[in-house]
Order: C-alpha cells, then sequence, then structure tokens
C-alpha cells in the first residue's frame, strides 16, 4: 500500500521528465535562466570593471555576486518551483491520465515520488546551466572567482526552488481541483515573499509582549520565525557566503544579526547554515508528505 | 481459482449508496460481462477493483490478492482499459507502450503490440492527435503489456467503428484463449452476447442476475418475438392475439403486428388474427435480444 519502488519512480519521473522535454518547458526555462544569469553577471562585472578602475571599495570576487544575486534568485528560483509543480497531479487527475498511470503497477507513493524528481529535474537544469554559463563572464572581466562558493550557491539555489516544487507537488497531491492547487501553492509563495516580514514584526511584538521576553528573547523569537520561511533561510545562508557569519552585511545599516552578535556573541543554532539549509529541506519533504496523506486517501 | 472476488461490498459516496452488499465472483479463465446502465456502479466497482476507489465496506480480492492492501501486486498481473481515461498527448503511441513495459518490467516489443492493435502506422504519432478510437486502441495495446492474467476491459468499444469492435472483441477472444481472464464491462450487448462466457448484470448497485448469454434468456422468460404482417388491424383482432394462450404481450405498430410468445403459440396467433378477419401477409419471428433480456432485469417492473 505505502510501498516505495525505485524502478517505479524512476518510470515515473522518465516518463514526466520527457514529456516536459516535448512540451518545450524544459527549454524556455533553460532560455530564461541563462539569459537571466548572463545578464545579471555581465552587468555585475560590468560595473565592478568601472569602480575597480578608480580603485575604490573593498576587493570584491564572485561572492559578492553571488551575495546580491540571491535578493533576485530568492523570488525567481521557488516561483519556477511553483510554477512548474503546482498542476503535476491534478491535471493528470482532471484529464483522466492519472488512470492510465495507476492501471499500471505504481504505488501512489511511486508516483509522488516520480513526479518530485521529474519536475525537480525541470527545474534543476535550467537552473545549473544558466549559472554555468555566466562563470567564464569572472575571467574575462578579471575577478577573482571562488569555484567552491559557486558550487555551494548553486545547490542552495537549487534547493530553495525545490521547496517550492515540493510546496506545488503537495498541493497538486491533495487538491480536488486545479483551482485550489494553484492557491496551496501560490499563497504560501506569496505569504514568504511578500508578507512574512509584516507578519515576522507583529507576532514577534506580540510574543514578546505576551511571555514578557527581553531583548535577547525578543531576537531570538524573530530569529526562530524568520528562519521557518524557506526564502529567508536561503537568503540568510547565501549572505553568509564568503564573508564568517559574524561580520554579515558588509554595507549597509547593521542587520539584527549584527546587533545580536555583537551583545549576546554567538547566533542561536538555527541560525548556523546547517540548520537553516535543514529548514530547506524540510520545506521539501513535508508538504509532499503531507500531499501523499491526502491522496492515499482519496478515490480518484 | 477465482479472479475477482468481492464478498459483501458496499460503497458510499456521501448519502449516495453506489453498491449495496456487492457479492461478484468471476472465475479465472472466463470471459464476463458486466453489464448495466449508466449509475448502476460499474464504472465504481472497477474503480474498487483497482484501488482507484475503497469500498466503505466488504472484502474485495482480485487474483488472490487483497485489492486494497495489495493494490500494486494485483496491477502487476492485470492490464487495465480505464473509463475517461485520457493518454499523454505529447508522448507518442510507442513511448505510452514503453512506458508500460518499463513499469511492468517486461520484455514485450512495443511495435508489435502496437500493430495487434491496428495503430502500426501511427507508432510514432503523438497521442494527442489521435480520434477517440485510436485512443482505445492505444490503451489497449497498454493493456496487453506483460501477457496480464487478468483484463479489465471499461467500455472497451467506446469510440470503436464496428469494424475497430469487432478485432476488439477478436484480441479478447485471443486472450482468453491464451488463458486470461476477462472482465468486460459494457452496455453495447452484441459485444458481450459475441464474446462473453458469463454475464453479470448490475442494477442499483446489485446484481440482479448471473448467467450464461442463453441461459440468461431463459431465466427472464421474455419469450419469442413474432411480427406478423396484415392488411390492417382492429381492437378486435388485437384483442384475440393477447387471448391466445401463451401470448404474454400484443400490440400494433400500423399494419404490423408484434406479439412476445412463449412455447409454441406462433400458429395460434395467426389463426387468431385471420379468425378475426385480418389477412395474415407474412410473418417472422426472432429469439429476445440480450437488449431485451437487459431492459427486462433493469426497468424494475418484472
Amino acid at each position: 500500500m505505502t510501498s516505495l519502488d525505485p524502478d517505479s519512480v524512476r518510470a515515473v519521473a522518465r516518463k514526466d521528465f520527457e514529456d516536459a522535454v516535448r512540451s518545450r518547458t524544459l527549454l524556455l526555462l533553460g532560455g530564461v535562466f541563462v539569459v537571466f544569469f548572463l545578464a545579471a553577471a555581465f552587468f555585475f562585472t560590468d560595473l565592478l570593471g568601472t569602480a575597480g578602475g578608480q580603485g575604490q571599495g573593498p576587493q570584491l570576487t564572485s561572492n559578492s555576486f553571488l551575495r546580491s544575486l540571491s535578493n533576485v534568485t530568492r523570488l525567481l528560483v521557488p516561483l519556477t518551483g511553483a510554477v512548474v509543480a503546482y498542476a503535476s497531479v491534478i491535471r493528470e487527475r482532471e484529464s483522466g491520465s492519472l488512470k492510465l498511470l495507476l492501471s499500471l503497477p505504481h504505488s501512489r507513493l511511486d508516483v509522488l515520488a516520480g513526479k518530485l524528481l521529474g519536475r525537480g529535474a525541470v527545474l534543476t537544469l535550467p537552473v545549473v546551466l544558466g549559472l554555468l554559463v555566466a562563470v567564464p563572464l569572472f575571467p574575462v572581466a578579471d575577478i577573482p572567482f571562488d569555484a567552491g562558493t559557486y558550487l555551494f550557491f548553486t545547490a542552495l539555489t537549487v534547493l530553495v526552488g525545490l521547496t517550492f516544487v515540493g510546496i506545488g507537488l503537495g498541493a497538486s497531491a491533495a487538491a480536488t481541483t486545479e483551482r485550489r492547487a494553484v492557491v496551496g501553492t501560490f499563497v504560501p509563495y506569496v505569504l514568504f515573499s511578500l508578507l512574512w516580514g509584516q507578519i515576522l514584526n507583529r507576532a514577534t511584538q506580540r510574543l514578546s509582549e505576551a511571555l514578557d521576553l527581553q531583548q535577547q528573547g525578543t531576537l531570538e523569537a524573530y530569529f526562530l520565525l524568520r528562519a521557518l520561511n524557506p526564502l529567508a533561510a536561503y537568503k540568510m545562508v547565501a549572505s553568509n557566503i564568503g564573508s564568517p557569519q559574524a561580520q554579515l552585511q558588509l554595507f549597509g545599516p547593521p542587520s539584527r544579526q549584527q546587533a545580536y552578535v555583537q551583545q549576546f556573541g554567538e547566533l542561536p543554532w538555527y541560525l548556523t547554515d546547517g540548520a537553516l539549509i535543514g529548514v530547506l529541506v524540510l520545506w521539501i519533504v513535508v508538504p509532499v508528505a503531507l500531499g501523499y496523506l491526502v491522496f492515499e486517501q482519496t478515490d480518484l | 481459482m477465482t479472479a475477482i472476488e468481492l464478498s459483501n461490498v458496499t460503497k458510499q459516496y456521501g448519502d449516495v449508496v453506489a453498491l449495496h452488499n456487492l457479492d461478484m465472483t468471476v472465475e479465472s479463465g472466463e470471459v464476463y460481462g458486466f453489464l448495466g446502465p449508466n449509475g448502476a456502479g460499474k464504472s465504481t466497482t472497477i474503480d474498487i477493483l483497482l484501488d482507484f476507489a475503497r469500498p466503505t465496506s466488504g472484502e474485495v480480492r482480485v487474483l488472490d490478492r487483497d485489492a486494497r492492501e495489495e493494490s500494486v501486486a494485483v496491477r502487476q498481473r492485470c492490464g487495465v482499459l480505464p473509463e475517461g481515461f485520457d493518454t499523454y498527448e505529447r508522448l507518442t503511441a510507442r513511448k505510452h507502450v514503453e512506458f508500460a513495459v518499463e513499469s511492468k518490467g517486461t520484455d514485450d516489443d512495443p511495435v508489435a503490440l502496437l500493430e495487434r492493435v491496428g495503430l502500426g502506422d501511427a507508432i510514432d504519432r503523438q497521442a494527442g492527435g489521435f480520434s477517440k478510437g485510436m485512443t482505445q486502441r492505444l490503451a489497449l495495446a497498454v493493456a496487453l503489456v506483460g501477457d496480464p492474467e487478468l483484463l479489465v476491459l471499461d467500455e472497451p468499444s467506446t469510440g470503436l467503428d464496428p469494424n475497430g469492435a469487432r478485432e476488439m472483441r477478436t484480441i479478447v477472444r485471443e486472450e482468453a484463449d491464451r488463458g486470461a481472464t476477462v472482465f468486460f464491462s459494457s452496455h453495447v450487448l452484441g459485444q458481450v452476447e459475441a464474446v462473453c462466457d458469463r454475464v453479470g448484470i448490475l442494477r442499483d448497485g446489485k446484481l440482479v442476475a448471473v448467467d450464461s448469454v442463453e441461459g440468461l434468456r431463459e431465466a427472464s422468460d421474455t419469450g419469442t418475438r413474432l411480427e406478423i404482417e396484415t392488411s390492417g388491424v382492429d381492437d378486435e383482432a388485437l384483442a384475440a392475439v393477447r387471448e391466445t394462450e401463451g401470448v404474454s404481450e400484443a400490440r400494433a405498430e400500423g399494419s404490423l403486428v408484434v406479439a412476445t410468445y412463449a412455447g409454441d403459440a406462433k400458429m395460434d396467433v395467426v389463426n387468431a388474427l385471420e379468425d378475426a378477419g385480418a389477412d395474415v401477409a407474412d410473418f417472422s419471428t426472432s429469439e429476445a435480444s440480450l437488449e431485451d433480456v437487459f431492459a427486462a432485469y433493469t426497468e424494475g417492473e418484472r
């Protein structure tokens, strides 16, 4: 009943991926990401070439590029993941092709796992391709290139995209209509990308008043709630790339993290990169698992 | 050995009872026609066999396995032509069959299967451009992958022209000769008459009759249909026919008298008509079609 068969998962994933290739989704996304990352890298290196020529500012590297790029990728890549995934199950259910799929010896868990892999690949390949294509611009512009962090950023960006593949797939599996799948996928996106900051400030304030927290406790509550947002978790990890955690944010006003570190020493454990990456992984697994629990009980 | 066994199966959707304490057995190796009007619960039954839907209560076993707990194993040994399905419009016919071959882990040749169902000239065309009939043929090819022990065909002749329907019957027969059990739902009675060993009729979620096609005809007691061409009949002549022993029903359609009788009342009817003053030009008899049998069982009056 709840069996997971690797051969079965692979068959479903491959079919799903081939379908995406045929629909030109992959081609389109590949084009979008190549153009996007190339343009971003071009403007960055071009700008830097000018600034560097004047001998001003600190030495910038590919890490600085990644940190600033993460302001856009944190919105763009999860949105792509959501678009790729939200219809993945419900559209097959509504059209009836799911009956053809499930008349073959696949468990419903196989189907969801296969879809996660298939759609995950549809997101991963364009992101990786786009970031790879931008690499040669750094040596050309004579900007130091750190391959290790570049690779790490690529993996991290794929991971944050996969969180919304997971959310979209979970919503798609649990929904009974495509409209509900859209709501279940894009409401979390809007929540995490636009509204979380406001909610966070209010929630922290209420919590602080209710529990009579001191400054440290208030800040910790704020951090914890912020870290639960996958887009914020991604941004926090990306901001640490190439710079030690204690001196986050080279530019701009001191952040709350800085304020915390200055006053209380080390950051709480849940703001470490490992914990934040764990948050991202949970945002992939938990929505799919919840979607499965509903999907498994459903009469098709 | 039994291929399909439903014991006391009830399925409710909210307040609607789709299946009502259904008991049904399909023996291994037989071709079983599953008949019923729309809404009788045929598709619900098939959905339960394949674990697309779960019974509210009761036990369902397919190929000696639990239909729910061991569904993957069941579907490994089944070939299914579902109803209300769709293909992957962007994938070719070949890809569909290849996917089924990969899913079942068999070594079937997709080309041979597609040629067998009459899609030999559409192997590398995308399924989105297929007609309804071609889509049915493709699904049949998918169902035949792996020489399944049990074929579940839900309204298989939907969208097929008479020629296609005949080819479908031929394949069903070939599969049965190979030793497969075929579970065949339909409302096209000609299909069922021609191909099935046994027929079960479902009405309002209950199995109201199970028999061979001939046995069903006898059991349903609809008798023989007699058509008599006359120069014209009046009510008196018609009444005379109705009063003839063995006649259960008679009506006039213009100058044509249509009577249903049991036994050998044919000549009595003709004589009664002539005695009443009608000229009999010609007459013919025909066995009741399964359509009549079907109507008798599903209208709820008899």
